[in-house]
């Protein structure tokens, strides 16, 4: 097993920065997510570390070793593809074995290796069979199986779960995550989808344009998200934005929304050498219902029951709310609700820059 | 059209019986299958005509109304051809020629289709090579062919194996690196990534992964090569005498000034295309695989 190093690697296509001087230390046995949106760098980053790409600038490393010339097949690292990537002509076995064989290790250790990870993803009853013949979640799991049987170093995913649906894919998230805790590795994973980097990660990095915008455990990015972009990519549904300025009211200060209504907040929150223009950020799951005089009067225009919880969309004036209730809630269309935004929870951000106000 | 200011009426299809919907189905049916009928016919009765033709007497090739078939049959014809002098070697040439061009040309064009298929050139030479050697199919050989012939006897190899062999390879390398360069891109990139994350080397990668899988079109590239080598006519004429001298070659010799021999010009073409049927015949599965797995991306 062993950590890895990204020391301010660039990489460039042509004229386009696909990842921009990256740093980033992912310790041994760790679980790192890369998470951004379709052509953030995250899957450069992830075939860079493979060495199916050469980084232009920076340095790369494996354990102790850098890793910049060293051709893939020597890098003790396996990836798993979204599509899978087996070999449809060979079978199960054969497509576990592959990766051995090219070693040339003998047959009695191939068999040997091929049964155990075959048994560690439950498939043995699946070894004598062509990729064409499994399900999707079969088929991940023999890709699985061709990492696994290889011992490595560091496990690569890119985006492993995409190509399942929806029910597997909520599985197959607990699943990988025991199974990569058994196999006590590194592990580098990529993907799209914010909610299996929050669930599934140590920590996780968020991709934007090449550029690593925050790193931290899940819960600390969701909690203190460094800039607008982390903030509204990290949590589901997504955080609400609320532009407006700030002036100094009663010792305390009093946030106007560019839609006339206002929060009051209590002294200590805001700093003096904040500008006067901000942008506020609060999660649907902080904001409360509530018939304090302090209270924001809003229009419900849409409920989502998705059952354990309910999803109201409001609107005040044409500024959007979207709030987390607890199931059972119950509005119509239309209906005036009043809603309470407790001032610990809101995130304040600098609408030129993005980034947190701290 | 609107029946008021503004408001225009929603265009709702005219739902006819059921009965005018099936008997419009049986008609379109219908007309397909005469057409094919039709189409199928065009194709085979010069080829019925043929090989009935070698079953004939002399006196009735030629007579008004002519005969279609044999009224006594005889297979006179086809011992005619076997008196033909060397004609056994004239088949081992052609079979030797064909089978050497195929080779050589299916080798040499899908590993070049290969590189060019996942190698990135600089200077877009990709595509430019792609084009390049689509050059060579693109004026009408027999423009060539004086100065061929004089290369080839300069070269020492009139009337001999290797000429013909060149020839071939050369006709067929740009149409297997097309048919190839189709099929290699159709095999997802990730397949190899993950082979190359294996350990792979290319040569690897081409051996194990990619030509497997493009065996079918490794098929129908081969069969219809080998289909040129085996009948192609002009430059076998220019390029042999007798030592290397091909079955097409021999069938067009029977047109003398002294007449036409259309017996055993016509028995000899039967022995000439049977091999290739029956080739065909055996992988026609993959050959229509590969025809059509190499156009559609799935």
């Amino acid at each position: 097993m062993a950590n890895v190093k990204f020391d301010h690697v660039t990489k460039r296509f042509g004229n386009m920065i696909a990842v921009n001087d990256l740093s980033l230390d992912i310790a041994d046995q760790e679980f790192m997510t890369l998470v951004g949106p379709s052509g953030c760098g995250k899957s450069t980053t992830l075939n860079l570390l493979a060495g199916l790409e050469e980084p232009d600038e920076g340095e790369l490393s494996i354990g102790d070793h850098v890793v910049n010339d060293v051709p893939p097949g020597d890098r003790n690292i396996a990836m798993v593809f979204q599509s899978y990537a087996l070999y449809p002509h060979m079978k199960v076995f054969e497509n576990i074995a592959f990766g051995l064989r090219i070693q040339k290790r003998p047959d009695a250790e191939i068999q040997a290796r091929v049964k155990e990870a075959a048994e560690l993803l439950s498939i043995t009853e699946l070894l004598s069979r062509k990729p064409a013949q499994l399900s999707g979640g079969q088929r991940q799991r023999v890709a699985l199986g061709r990492a696994i049987v290889r011992h490595p170093d560091v496990f690569l995913l890119d985006e492993p779960l995409s190509n399942l649906d929806a029910i597997l894919r909520i599985q197959m998230r607990a699943d990988l995550r025991l199974l990569f805790n058994r196999l006590g590795s590194t592990v580098v994973y990529v993907t799209h989808d914010q909610a299996e980097a929050m669930t599934m990660s140590d920590r996780l990095a968020v991709f934007l344009a090449g550029v690593i915008q925050q790193v931290g455990t899940p819960l600390h990015v969701y909690e203190q998200p460094e800039n607008m972009f982390v903030a509204r990519f990290i949590g589901s549904p997504s955080i609400n934005f609320i532009s407006g300025h700030l002036a100094s009211n009663d010792g305390g200060y009093r946030f106007t929304a560019n839609d006339e209504f206002t929060i009051d907040l209590p002294a200590g929150i805001i700093k003096a050498d904040w500008p006067a223009e901000v942008v506020l950020g609060i999660r649907p799951e902080d904001i409360s219902l509530s018939t304090a005089d302090n209270s924001i009067g809003v229009q419900v225009e849409l409920m989502e029951q998705l059952g354990a919880e309910t999803i109201l969309h409001t609107t005040v004036g044409s500024q959007k709310l979207v709030l987390k209730q607890e199931k059972g809630t119950n509005f119509q269309h239309g209906e005036n609700v009043s809603l309470f935004i407790p001032p610990m929870q809101i995130h304040f951000f600098n609408p030129k820059t993005e980034q947190r106000l701290m | 059209m609107t029946t008021q200011a503004g408001v225009i009426e929603p265009a709702r299809p005219r739902l006819r019986s059921r009965s005018y919907y099936r008997w419009r189905r049986s008609i379109l049916h219908w007309v397909g299958n005469v057409l094919t009928i039709v189409v199928v016919l065009i194709m085979l009765i010069p080829f019925i005509w043929l090989i009935l033709t070698t079953f004939k007497q002399p006196v009735e090739f030629l007579t008004w109304p002519p005969v279609f078939f044999p009224t006594q049959p005889t297979l006179g014809n086809y011992q005619d051809v076997m008196k033909i002098p060397f004609i056994g070697r004239f088949f081992l040439n052609t079979l030797i020629i064909a089978s050497a061009s195929t080779f050589l040309a299916v080798t040499l064009g899908s590993a070049a289709a290969y590189a060019l298929a996942r190698v990135k050139f600089p200077f877009h030479l990709n595509s430019v090579l792609a084009i390049w050697i689509l050059i060579t199919r693109m004026y009408p050989a027999v423009a060539t062919a004086v100065p061929y012939f004089v290369l080839i006897q300069r070269l020492g190899l009139l009337d001999k194996h290797l000429a013909l062999i060149i020839t071939y390879t050369s006709f067929n390398l740009p149409f297997v690196v097309w048919l190839m360069l189709g099929f290699f891109q159709g095999i997802p990139i990730d397949m190899e990534k993950a082979a190359i994350v294996d350990g792979t080397t290319m040569w690897q990668r081409f051996t194990k992964i990619v030509l497997p899988l493009a065996a079918p079109g490794l098929i129908a590239t081969t069969i219809l090569s080998f289909i040129l080598g085996w009948n192609e006519f002009l430059f076998a004429v220019i390029l042999t005498s007798l030592k290397a001298k091909t079955v097409p070659v021999v069938i067009a010799g029977f047109i003398t000034d002294k007449g036409l021999d259309w017996g055993t010009m016509s028995a000899l073409g039967t022995m000439l295309v049977v091999p290739v049927i029956v080739l065909a015949w055996i992988s026609q599965r993959y050959l229509i695989r590969g025809l059509t797995l190499g156009a559609v991306k799935e």
